[in-house]
């Protein structure tokens, strides 16, 4: 079963980007946290098509990176951090 | 008034009896003391800060004094009371006047939530902030007491204290705490620098502390502009050097020592970026203060 994601909900925080990097203020938890590179570039995509479910990969691929097929590991991954930290939620397919 | 216009004997006076009312920035501290170091180090080190009047409104009421009961005279400690509450554990006798320091800045940073307050040094050039947040360790106060003392306007060598409708930052001058192998330093550094005896076998170890600059006491209500954000390390035979910071860095460095940061939330975290876009900001390490303060200087003047 291959997961689909979608931005947590308009308006869950307030994102500064410089460069390649961001830092997010998350409302529901008050938390800060510094995103990398890949992290900020995915939360770029999910902001700008908040409405969109996609799986991960097709995320990554819509910010920019080309992910060899068949194995997104790597993107269920770096979803699963922005999970935990309040920034999208994952939607059954 | 000023502390230094009162005698001696009115000080100890005000100290034993209802309060010595000091300003210290923004913050009115009504002090009591029956502790001869405590009033040494207030006669010394705010010579120049005002005294408010007997009845003026003060934010804190705090003591520093001998606990009762056996240990007023066993091995004699110290406590600090605000509004009659012990918020930390007594210390050793001699440790009085660190107490009274580390107490002042434990009511800024735990009380003044009008402020987004930061542990970091502060200093200023023509209203211009050159912010310096660092743990300690990190030669933080050491590099702040020879900008101070050199050219630089010290708003604060442990507090920034941004108000947030204006985006200032609010000075709150007062002694420079060094340590250890930092007074030697400053010691040499700046022979004009007026030093308390140092204290030993603190929790942060040796301590001394450093009359605030006549300048910076004088022109406390001058509030600065940040311009500059500077996160500093000193590293043993480390060149001077300034290293452009990524802003990513730079932001969390600053929210990470931000103490009242939870309680603002949101509007710190865009005070903080907004300072941030609008800074240089640099990494900078040293080892030799001469050649910081020079660097620090070509900062001021637009190079570096």
């Amino acid at each position: 079963m291959t997961l689909r994601w979608r931005l947590a909900q308009p308006g869950a925080f307030e994102w500064r980007q410089w460069d390649d990097e961001a830092v997010v203020f998350v409302h529901a938890t008050g938390d800060t946290h510094a995103l990398n590179v890949e992290a900020s570039a995915l939360l770029g995509a999910l902001r700008t098509d908040a409405d969109a479910a996609r799986t991960a990969a097709q995320w990554l691929e819509s910010a920019g990176y080309d992910l060899a097929a068949p194995d997104d590991d790597a993107a269920e991954q770096l979803m699963g951090h922005l999970e935990t930290i309040g920034l999208v939620r994952r939607l059954s397919p | 008034m000023i502390v230094q216009d009162l005698a001696p004997r009115l000080l100890q006076q005000a100290l034993r009896g209802p309060g010595l009312n000091l300003r210290t920035g923004p913050v009115v501290t009504r002090i009591r003391s029956h502790v001869p170091a405590v009033e040494r180090g207030i006669a010394m080190h705010y010579a120049g800060h005002p005294v408010e009047a007997d009845d003026a409104f003060c934010d804190f009421h705090v003591s520093v004094d001998r606990p009762t009961g056996l240990r007023r005279w066993v091995h004699p400690q110290v406590v600090f009371r605000f509004d009659g509450e012990e918020p930390f554990a007594p210390l050793p006798g001699p440790q009085g006047f660190p107490l009274l320091e580390w107490g002042l800045n434990w009511c800024i940073y735990t009380y003044c939530q009008q402020y987004v307050t930061l542990h970091s040094a502060v200093l200023a050039r023509d209203g211009r902030a050159l912010i310096l947040p660092a743990p300690s360790g990190s030669g933080k106060s050491t590099l702040c007491a020879g900008l101070a003392f050199n050219g630089w306007r010290l708003l604060s060598d442990e507090l920034t204290v941004f108000e947030p409708a204006t985006r200032a930052i609010v000075p709150v001058p007062r002694p420079i705490s060094l340590k250890n192998r930092s007074v030697d330093v400053i010691r040499a550094f700046a022979p004009q620098a007026v030093f308390s005896p140092a204290v030993p076998d603190t929790v942060k170890g040796t301590v001394a502390h450093v009359r605030p600059p006549g300048d910076a006491v004088q022109q406390a209500e001058a509030r600065a502009r940040p311009r500059w954000i500077v996160l500093p390390r000193y590293s043993a035979g480390a060149p001077a050097m300034l290293t452009p910071a990524p802003r990513s860095r730079v932001l969390m460095a600053l929210v990470e020592n931000t103490f009242n940061y939870s309680i603002h939330g949101q509007r710190a975290f865009e005070l903080l970026a907004e300072a941030t876009e609008h800074c240089d900001c640099y990494e900078f390490t040293y080892s030799d203060l001469s050649e910081a303060v020079a660097l620090f200087d070509r900062l001021a003047a637009g190079g570096a």
